[in-house]
């Protein structure tokens, strides 16, 4: 009846994953856009916040650029990649629990939820940076875009070293509930320390030190000089970065490995 | 295919581990149906899991080519808040359909699950039932080895038993169920072979009814140990122990029931004449006809209105051609139930006997019409027009009751046979195999086409 239906048993292991992968994209798409505008708008309405709020706060000191950026536009551009890092890592604390009855299902493990949703941040932030440098520029400060290369480097070990935490968090969330409250407030100083309001430039030499060994300030710089030719800051290292992704994408994976078995059956339904 | 190594499976309980199974061994063959049967708590469940691939065993090797799909129980595997038609996209997306295929499959599963317009409801409005038939129709959508279907689905609702049945007739040459259940008919029904799991053990047993016996654990508490006769020993020891067991329970209590009523002493007079009823229906079942026939006249004895008796008696006298008798009985009922349908059929088998088959028809046409929710008139309909040479009408009402009565593989098989005499072979043969589409049966086709070819060879020569 159905002869052009995919037979399970022919299907590629790489087949089976990008269904699944797009299956739980889509899935959490419905699940965070679901009531339309309202999942839209908090998407963008974040960032901007955030953004808002440290222009108002860094109006009282003084209107000058910061290394040569407009200091929205600098504002903006580190907020959008911390945000990246941050939804996914707390995104995936809850991932495994929000997926559960998918769990029904062989080809689905605890990783591709994780890898779905960070999948979706992923967009998010590509689309939500578009629409915000066009709200900049329309709002008429000056910048030019400068390196794709470096961007997508950058972004990649930003990824690596989302997504090792969020495998880490991801068991950790289920096994251990209390984690779904302490994460985000450990995390929350990151918020402060990772070069989102000011530059690694800036920093006298005896914090630059010991700030600089927080990849995610490495991060906010090489985005900045990835998007911006008007940025002048040269610090930030991609290899560092990356360090720093693999580790954790390392450490991440072992300690997934060692429950991704237990996350989905303990206490499971049926 | 499914072959299990050493498995052993565990659960931590407050002090020490809980063993569900302990280095186990066991091999399931290809192409049977399985039923797996035990005490509740016995594994039957995670056994299904690790099947299907969502538990997994602490140690040990399982070596399968087989696809499996997810476990089929209640609601499991469905997002409450989601409709039953979200539901299904999500899952289709999960098994790499795309948008066309998945429309054809949406058409499909509504129609089969028999939910209605609950499929665009979300699945938490729905009952149990309707979310276990939901996923089983689903499942059915796609192309798996083994369907595990967890007990849940099939205790209770009729009308989902008879969905799977005929899904799995239908696919009967691609896929084959695996069946947990604590319902000896469910198991009976769809069920090849059975699988017993106790106390950390799993033991493969490929003749189903030992299964069942060793699950039910009937050990009658009067023994009479029976010694074979003369010339049977070798027959007896060839039976499996449990056969021998019912044999011996059989005898021994028909004895003990005829010592113990005719041992004055006993109370027969509280008895009533249910008793005896049952009493002849069993040993009606055993053959004797004789006993039988004594014990519903005593039934009658003590409640000379008793239906159930009357229509017995009727139809025994009937069997052994005792017409006097027969006639008596079928007057008797007359009085009380002037339209029992087994009065009416009786007439009409009798007309027939007396060689007035048109009587007979209108006879069977009459009590059709008033019961028109029984196999048995249609059945003799089709067997008059037989034997009175219209083979045409006598199709007709056969295929009549196939359809209003699909369950009964009887009817088929009959179905068979007239297809087969009015020369349509090719939709005997088809009808008579999905009658009974058992290996055995596949063999026999297979045979008979060689034996006619050898013989048409002959011929040839």
């Amino acid at each position: 009846m159905f002869s052009d239906m995919p037979v399970i048993q022919q299907q590629t292991p790489w087949e089976m994953q990008k269904a699944v992968l797009f299956a739980i994209f889509v899935r959490e798409l419905g699940a965070r856009f679901g009531r339309f505008r309202l999942g839209y708008l908090w998407a963008i309405l974040e960032p901007v916040a955030m953004v808002s709020v440290l222009c108002g706060v860094r109006v009282l000191f003084g209107n000058e650029d910061i290394e040569g950026l407009g200091f929205p536009v600098f504002f903006a551009s580190g907020v959008l990649g911390y945000l990246l890092f941050q939804h996914i890592a707390i995104g995936a604390l809850g991932a495994v629990e929000a997926n559960q009855s998918l769990f029904n299902y062989q080809r689905v493990k605890p990783a591709d939820t994780v890898l779905a949703r960070a999948l979706l941040e992923f967009v998010v932030f590509l689309a939500t940076t578009a629409v915000m440098l066009l709200g900049l520029a329309w709002l008429g400060y000056i910048f030019h875009w400068r390196d794709t290369v470096l961007f997508f480097g950058t972004l990649g070990g930003l990824l690596m070293l989302s997504l090792g935490l969020g495998f880490a968090l991801s068991v950790m969330g289920p096994l251990w509930q209390e984690s779904k409250k302490i994460v985000p407030v450990l995390l929350r100083p990151m918020f402060f320390i990772s070069g989102i309001f000011f530059s690694a430039n800036s920093l006298p030499e005896s914090w630059k030190f010991w700030a600089m060994i927080n990849p995610l300030l490495h991060a906010s710089e090489l985005l900045r000089r990835a998007m911006f030719l008007e940025y002048t800051s040269e610090e930030g290292s991609l290899a560092y970065l990356w360090m720093w992704g693999l580790v954790s994408m390392f450490l991440g994976l072992c300690l997934y490995r060692v429950y991704r078995v237990k996350v989905v059956t303990s206490g499971s339904i049926r | 295919m499914f072959v299990a190594k050493d498995l052993t499976k565990s659960y931590a309980v407050k002090g020490g581990r809980h063993y569900v199974f302990r280095d186990v061994n066991f091999s399931i063959p290809e192409g049977v149906n399985v039923g797996i049967l035990g005490p509740n708590g016995a594994g039957k469940s995670t056994l299904l899991r690790i099947m299907g691939g969502i538990d997994y065993p602490d140690s040990g090797e399982i070596d399968t080519n087989s696809t499996f799909s997810w476990p089929l129980g209640l609601k499991g595997g469905f997002v409450g808040h989601l409709t039953g038609r979200e539901n299904c996209r999500m899952v289709c997306r999960l098994y790499g359909f795309n948008r066309e295929q998945m429309a054809d499959i949406l058409e499909q599963v509504k129609s089969k699950a028999g939910i209605g317009e609950y499929f665009e409801e979300p699945v938490k409005t729905y009952s149990s039932g309707m979310g276990g038939r939901l996923g089983f129709a689903l499942s059915l959508s796609f192309d798996f080895d083994y369907y595990l279907v967890d007990e849940i689905t099939s205790v209770g609702d009729a009308r989902f038993k008879k969905m799977a049945k005929l899904a799995l007739e239908e696919k009967t040459a691609t896929s084959r169920v695996m069946l947990v259940s604590h319902s000896m008919a469910t198991i009976r029904d769809f069920c090849d072979i059975g699988i017993y799991l106790e106390g950390g053990n799993v033991e493969v047993f490929e003749d189903l009814e030992e299964a069942i016996a060793t699950y039910q654990g009937k050990t009658d508490k009067l023994m009479v140990s029976l010694q074979p006769e003369k010339g049977l020993e070798e027959e007896w020891n060839d039976l499996p122990e449990y056969l021998q067991k019912a044999f011996a329970g059989v005898v021994s209590r028909i004895v003990s029931i005829e010592q113990k009523l005719q041992n004055e002493k006993v109370e027969i007079t509280g008895l009533e004449e249910g008793f005896f009823t049952q009493l002849a229906n069993a040993l009606e079942n055993l053959g004797d006809r004789t006993k039988a026939m004594q014990y519903h006249q005593k039934a009658l004895e003590i409640e000379p209105r008793h239906v159930a008796s009357l229509q017995k008696l009727m139809l025994l006298a009937e069997q052994a051609k005792q017409w006097t008798d027969a006639e008596k009985w079928a007057e008797a009922l007359e009085q009380i139930q002037p339209h029992s349908p087994h009065l009416a059929m009786y007439r009409a088998r009798k007309l027939i006997a007396d060689g007035a088959p048109d009587r007979a028809l209108t006879q069977l046409n009459e009590t059709l019409a008033k019961h028109p929710d029984l196999p048995g008139p249609l059945l003799e309909k089709s067997r008059v027009l037989e034997s009175m040479g219209e083979l045409g009408p006598a199709l007709e009402a056969q295929e009549l009751a196939v359809e209003k009565f699909p369950k009964q593989p009887g009817l088929k098989k009959r179905l068979g046979q007239l297809l087969a005499t009015t020369g349509d072979m090719q939709r005997a043969m088809l009808t008579a195999w999905l009658a009974e589409p058992t290996p055995a049966n596949k063999e026999k086709f297979q045979k008979l086409a060689e034996q006619l070819s050898e013989l048409d060879e002959r011929l040839s020569l």
